[in-house]
């Protein structure tokens, strides 16, 4: 797989990652290969991002995606995480979806032995804790702000965008709640794969059920009705609540 | 002047949320913040389980070592401050006057 970008290569530390890597991809997903050094792609379809240059090969069964970073990209990257400041009411965006995903997948690249390496050298650079940290302040920000618009929207009386909006911030819970748990995947897509693998006693469980509970609502709230609907929107607040007393305690 | 019942049980508002911020917990309900001191805090973290102001009092005496009646003190000042706020309220169960005794808990 690495023969079709001429890889490994010694100017560069090349590691295959992304969700097949992490347990989630399925006959459908593609291959991420990430690249980070001198080596440039020999492709013939290369994608130029703002951040990386992306290769990309069809094999006979799967996609793969050849990701190349350059180190001084991946070295500002580590300095920003460093710089962070975790705690703070009215914290910064930090990264890009495209950076975030580079550092996750960094934590759980995968080499075989004999090349892994180089692969450790570069982890070793990034504080992933830290990293942990920044993505459970960032999901409840992002919670935080759906449970403004929710409770807006309840209020004045607009109740069906209320309970459609009430999704999101039951999942921006769920995501602080996993990484507080460990996970360091800011990918959306996977959440309760996510939640499933960190839920391990009956508690944790109880979460799992509560959260597929609140993500299908009853089908009678689609007539607005406004008890109904605000009980279900004091329901997913007072989940969020709980879920934020949990992982700030 | 008002009364507050021993056993009524205190409803938080959903849209009040508790967070905690350079390891400060603060309670938010719109624009408006209280900071919370470690009393306030395991106050609130009581109300959240839907206890009576007793038992709140009774939870605050037992974790933080002190009489009784101070714990009522700070329950019913906290209760009175987040009641005022619209932050919670009081769901009134009086004792039956005839036999005097408590209703069951919910």
């Amino acid at each position: 797989m690495l023969a079709l970008e001429r890889l490994p290569d010694p100017r560069s530390v090349a590691y295959f990652s992304g969700s097949l890597v992490a347990g989630y991809g399925n006959s459908w997903s593609d291959l991420d290969v990430y690249v980070v050094g001198e080596s440039v792609p020999i492709g013939p379809n290369v994608v130029k991002d703002r951040y990386t240059t992306i290769s990309i090969h069809y094999t006979s069964s799967r996609r793969v995606d050849f990701e190349f970073w350059t180190r001084a990209a991946t070295d500002r990257l580590a300095d920003c995480l460093s710089r962070i400041e975790i705690g703070a009411a009215f914290a910064d965006e930090y990264f890009s979806p495209t950076e975030e995903a580079f550092i996750h997948r960094l934590k759980i690249g995968f080499m075989p032995e004999r090349n892994r390496k180089g692969l450790e050298g570069l982890q070793a650079k990034f504080d992933f804790e830290k990293f942990r940290m920044y993505l459970i302040q960032k999901s409840l920000r992002t919670a935080d702000h759906l449970v403004e618009d929710v409770s807006g929207m309840i209020e004045s009386g607009d109740f069906l965008q209320a309970v459609l909006t009430a999704r999101p911030m039951i999942g921006a819970a769920v995501d602080a709640y996993c990484h507080w748990q460990g996970n360091t995947d800011p990918s959306t897509k996977w959440r309760l794969h996510h939640l499933r693998s960190v839920s391990c006693n009956l508690e944790q469980s109880r979460i799992v059920e509560e959260f597929l509970d609140l993500m299908f609502p009853p089908q009678s709230l689609k007539s607005c009705e406004p008890i109904e609907t605000k009980r279900y929107t004091d329901t997913s607040l007072r989940f969020v609540n709980r879920i934020a007393s949990l992982v700030q305690q | 002047m008002t009364s507050i019942y021993k056993n009524s049980i205190v409803i938080c508002d959903a849209r009040v949320q508790r967070r905690k911020y350079s390891d400060e917990p603060w309670l938010i309900l719109h624009h408006e913040w209280i900071k919370l001191d470690s009393f306030g805090d395991a106050i609130w973290s009581e109300c959240q389980d839907g206890k009576t102001v007793e038992g709140i009092a009774l939870s605050l005496q037992s974790r933080f070592q002190i009489p009784l009646y101070e714990a009522l003190a700070a329950t019913v000042g906290m209760m009175e401050m987040l009641r005022s706020r619209g932050m919670m309220q009081y769901q009134e169960r009086p004792y039956e006057e005839t036999s005097g005794e408590r209703p069951d808990s919910p």
